[in-house]
């Protein structure tokens, strides 16, 4: 079969759309994988090789490992653990393509390859979820590139975001003209959701240097994960929180989920979700936890059925969520029991208001 | 793949010493770890990560005692197929060892794991105002003990030497067993050399110490493009002629470089102003069509873009072969038409890359490895190329090593005696052929090259002498009809002198021509004493040939006029400072510096050294008969033990 047909010849000789893609993919995989000339350059900037330090975490690896399921030389079942570590510990934040002198583009295959294994693996299925969704509503953003840094003469104010709040650095970047992100924070979130330790370690060490680089800068941070985190950290003290801040009126028909006084800037901060999240078990009160903590796993029957009587409450009204994740979880419940709800996050409503400027 | 079941029987015991977890036998870690950056793949039994550097030792034993085949292994981004596990066994992944343990800026020494990055000891010593010379031009990925054991060279060095140069000491595991801490000023022959340099087929490194260089203070990085390649070359030609050594001398072909108009392009690096001026005068004289003096960004850029050059050439099809021979320096362009014309003739793609300055050329092949007509074209190309390099009397490979894709080309740089020589050194030293077995040395072929023989008179008359004594006494007073100075190479600043001759004779006679030698000239004795005496024990840095008659009158000669060589054993730097024990230094090739321009080696103590059991091994292969000067002679010291001594620093 010649993949070189158009899609409406392809139908008429009696294949299915869904065949036409499956092989078409299969047949470009292919082609790029086999390029690979196992230089080993992506090796510099895979930050899971770095910290794990064995081939079968390496982008090179990987993409051996695609050329292998390819050529159906592994059984996939028998292999299934290893291979989930394999894929899983990508971060897909697309570094090795950045070194690669043939421009592969490794982090693209993992989609590919995690997609095939989500329907066996649900956090792999809502990391794919997180890296499609950012990249399509924030093509400008896509994750650890192309984020629009500051002259770094410049640079007086140095932002940490986290991976929720990857379209908040763009928001922030509004606010703070003169601002640097630092390029580690944005593995850091990854490290912490993953639990890796070895992952935080090393990043904990490189933020630090890269922070001690600019000696005059001010630290600051729009995720509340990572600043909780920081804070306990003595090296990294002085890191403020910055949330934005919306005017009374603004408020009227919508609903927050972090209490007003906290938007603010403000050293300390309570934070109440009207959702009750507070109210699971293992959640005290004095700890945040958005939904996005909860985004990692499935959640038990009772926890989706406070979840679901929480959103029926506000059902035809609009939802500010506090990062992507939020949005993401709240949609996906909100779908399931077919609940109308709008659901914002907070970059979006400074997209607006930036355009009526 | 030869199955072995010793694995399965040794498995408990390798679990309960590195930790179970640090064991991976499954179908996908055996299959990533098989390969490297050569097109050659295979499978190993098991993955061992070495997290402690202690367990190297008991674990290695342990594969002795069970007779299991392994093949040490980092980021595994060399060319030659060094890291791939051609029996099985097991991979030892050493890439865990990434800690830089010291560095001390008061003595100039780095003491680093073996798997530690190299640019990650760069940048930690750029903090500090220093910098490791070893650079190769993969050294963002590629890990400081592999570059040890291949020697790697890279842009720097012209300047500075290659890896080996660099490195003072190093704890090593050998292939006997043995645990060893090995130092450069060690008297007695240079094992630490022998064993590192030996692509792990001899010995797995886990520590190193490095020396380090304060940072030059000014950098000048110079473009210069021309219209022509031979015009190029001779610049390149004459800019060595005038004395000057840059720190670096790149050059790119028009397929490298990917510009129409613009056959070849320079990269030259400088330390000193003063040489500007003559670099600008002599380039201009070539014709040449810019010449630009860039700022350290676009330096920086211009720096990635060559070293990315290798990989970059991919784009042009789906997969890059990279070649890597030395030539000497006045045979660069002769040697560079011909290649071209082999390329040719088989209608082959490839981009040119080279290191101007020490005459190593990269012909980065480009190929489609599914096309297996062209794959027969270039199999019989590379043959073609390797076979002229032979001819030449220069090197296969110049820093990427030997390992399975240039073995069966070892034939046709060395005779049938050489490989034998080296072939002897691998069995005693491992007699179950289980470090990495099955590498650089040919298995089956037979030598293409005509063995050695001396034309020099005196020299079979004292080949027929050693032959026919059944004792005899290596000394000075031996050489005193074997002193004439054979060759002067103005064009390579080389000096082929026979060992008889006196220093101050040799820097008198290059004095005339506004040369001087890398020794301390007030040394008194023949330059064949100071080679082996162990006054110079670094000296072997500055030899590129050696000439040398073992006990049963054979006379072997290795290396060439080519700076680099990398191909077999360092025989050259192993019997610098062997007294005697193995061989007969007969003639050296040195190289010379223009006067006043390089700081003479000091002269040490010529002491004597306490043998170990490897020294006796050795013995037994190049003096069976105990013809030369006794090992006993010089026991002093008397070990106890098997590890010879704990670290110096």
């Amino acid at each position: 079969m010649s993949l070189n047909l158009k899609n409406n010849q392809l139908r008429n000789q009696g294949f299915s759309i869904d065949a036409i893609t499956v092989a078409r993919k299969l047949s470009f995989l292919k082609d790029q994988s086999m390029r690979c000339t196992r230089c080993g350059a992506c090796l510099q900037g895979c930050i899971s090789y770095k910290t794990r330090n064995m081939e079968n975490f390496s982008p090179r690896g990987r993409i051996q490992l695609l050329n292998l399921i390819l050529e159906r030389k592994i059984d996939i079942k028998q292999n299934e653990a290893m291979l989930l570590k394999c894929i899983n510990s990508c971060t897909q934040c697309g570094q090795c393509s950045k070194f690669c002198a043939i421009d592969l583009k490794t982090e693209e295959f993992i989609f590919e390859l995690k997609n095939y294994f989500s329907k066996s693996n649900s956090r792999t299925k809502y990391l794919n979820f997180y890296h499609k969704y950012s990249s399509t509503l924030f093509p400008f953003l896509s994750f650890g590139k192309k984020i629009k840094q500051a002259k770094k003469e410049d640079t007086k104010k140095l932002l940490l975001t986290s991976k929720e709040g990857l379209n908040f650095a763009a928001f922030t970047m509004a606010l703070l003209p003169s601002s640097r992100v630092v390029k580690n924070s944005l593995y850091l979130s990854e490290a912490l959701y993953l639990g890796n330790k070895d992952l935080l370690a090393y990043i904990l060490k490189n933020l630090k240097k890269e922070v001690k680089s600019y000696k005059k800068a001010e630290l600051y941070t729009d995720s509340i994960i990572l600043w909780r985190f920081l804070k306990n950290i003595s090296s990294f003290k002085e890191i403020k929180l910055v949330l934005p801040n919306i005017k009374e009126s603004e408020k009227k028909d919508t609903l927050y989920i972090i209490n007003n006084n906290s938007f603010k800037e403000k050293e300390d901060i309570s934070i109440v979700s009207c959702l009750n999240a507070n109210f699971f078990v293992e959640f005290t009160q004095d700890i945040i936890h958005t939904p996005a903590n909860l985004f990692w796993r499935d959640l038990s029957f009772e926890e989706e059925q406070v979840f679901t009587s929480a959103l029926k409450k506000y059902e035809e009204k609009t939802l500010i969520a506090l990062c992507p994740e939020d949005k993401i979880f709240y949609d996906k419940i909100a779908k399931k029991h077919k609940i109308k709800l709008d659901i914002l996050t907070l970059a979006q409503i400074s997209d607006e208001r930036r355009k009526t400027k | 793949m030869m199955i072995n079941n010793n694995f399965n029987k040794a498995r408990q015991e390798i679990s309960s010493l590195i930790g179970a977890e640090n064991v991976f036998c499954d179908t996908i870690s055996c299959l990533l770890n098989g390969f490297d950056g050569s097109p050659v793949k295979s499978v190993p039994q098991a993955v061992l990560n070495i997290k402690k550097p202690e367990t190297l030792w008991p674990l290695i034993n342990l594969l002795i005692k069970y007779k299991i085949p392994y093949t040490p292994r980092a980021c595994a981004t060399n060319h030659d197929g060094a890291a791939v596990p051609l029996k099985g066994g097991v991979i030892l992944n050493l890439k865990p060892l990434n800690k830089i343990e010291k560095i001390d800026t008061k003595k100039g020494i780095a003491v680093v794991q073996s798997g530690v990055i190299n640019q990650d000891l760069q940048e930690a010593l750029a903090e500090e105002g220093f910098f490791f010379a070893g650079d190769p031009a993969s050294g963002a990925f590629c890990t400081l003990g592999a570059n040890a054991a291949l020697n790697s060279g890279g842009a720097k060095t012209l300047k500075y030497g290659s890896t080996l140069a660099n490195v003072l000491a190093a704890d090593l595991v050998t292939s006997t067993g043995a645990l060893m801490h090995l130092e450069r000023n060690f008297q007695g022959p240079d094992l630490l050399s022998l064993l590192l340099k030996s692509e792990g087929t001899l010995c797995v490194i886990s520590r190193l110490w490095l020396k380090i260089l304060p940072l030059p203070k000014q950098k000048i990085t110079i473009q210069a493009d021309f219209k022509n390649l031979d015009q190029a070359m001779k610049s390149v030609e004459e800019i060595i002629a005038c004395g000057i050594v840059p720190s670096a001398l790149e050059a790119l072909d028009e397929i490298a470089l990917n510009t129409p108009g613009k056959e070849a392009s320079l990269l030259i690096e400088l330390e000193e102003e003063s040489s500007l001026e003559k670099v600008k005068n002599i380039c201009a004289r070539n014709n040449v069509l810019d010449f630009i003096i860039v700022d350290e960004k676009e330096a920086k850029n211009l720096w990635i873009k060559r070293k990315e050059a290798c990989s970059a050439l991919a784009r042009l099809n789906k997969a890059v072969i990279s070649l890597d021979p030395c030539v000497a320096r006045s045979d660069l362009a002769l040697a560079i038409k011909k290649i071209k014309e082999i390329l040719n003739n088989y209608q082959i793609k490839a981009g040119i890359v080279f290191h101007a300055g020490d005459g190593n050329i990269h012909p980065n092949i480009v190929c489609d490895p599914s096309n297996l007509y062209a794959n027969a074209q270039i199999s019989k190309a590379i043959k073609e190329i390797y076979a002229f390099i032979g001819s030449i009397g220069a090197s296969i490979s110049a820093e990427h090593g030997i390992g399975i894709e240039k073995r069966a080309a070892m034939s046709f740089m060395y005779d049938e005696k050489t490989l034998n020589l080296m072939r002897q050194i691998k069995t005693i030293l491992d007699p179950f052929n289980l470090a990495n077995p099955d590498k650089i040395l040919p298995l089956a072929t037979k030598s293409l090259k005509e063995p050695y023989a001396s034309k020099q008179k005196n020299i079979i008359a004292l080949q027929e002498k050693i032959k026919e004594a059944k004792e005899i006494n290596i000394k000075e007073t031996l050489l005193s009809e074997v002193k004439e100075i054979l060759e002067l190479d103005k064009k390579n600043w080389l000096v082929k002198v026979q060992a008889g001759c006196p220093v101050s004779e040799l820097e008198a006679f290059l004095n005339k021509h506004k040369m001087s030698l890398p020794i301390d000239s007030s040394f008194e004795g023949t330059i064949g004493k100071a080679f082996a005496g162990g006054a110079f024990k670094t000296m072997a840095d500055f030899v590129t040939e050696l000439e040398f008659i073992l006990p049963n009158g054979e006379i072997y000669n290795i290396g060439g006029k080519n700076v680099k060589n990398v191909a077999g054993y360092d025989l050259i730097r192993f019997l610098c400072g062997s007294m005697g024990v193995y061989a007969l230094i007969t003639a050296l090739t040195i190289r010379v510096f223009a006067k006043d321009t390089k700081e003479p080696l000091p002269a040490k103590e010529q002491g004597t050294f306490s043998p170990a059991s490897i020294h006796k091994s050795l013995k037994s292969i190049f003096d069976k008969e105990n013809k030369f000067n006794k090992l006993e002679d010089f026991n002093v010291f008397k070990l106890k033990k098997q590890s010879v001594e704990k670290p110096r620093f």
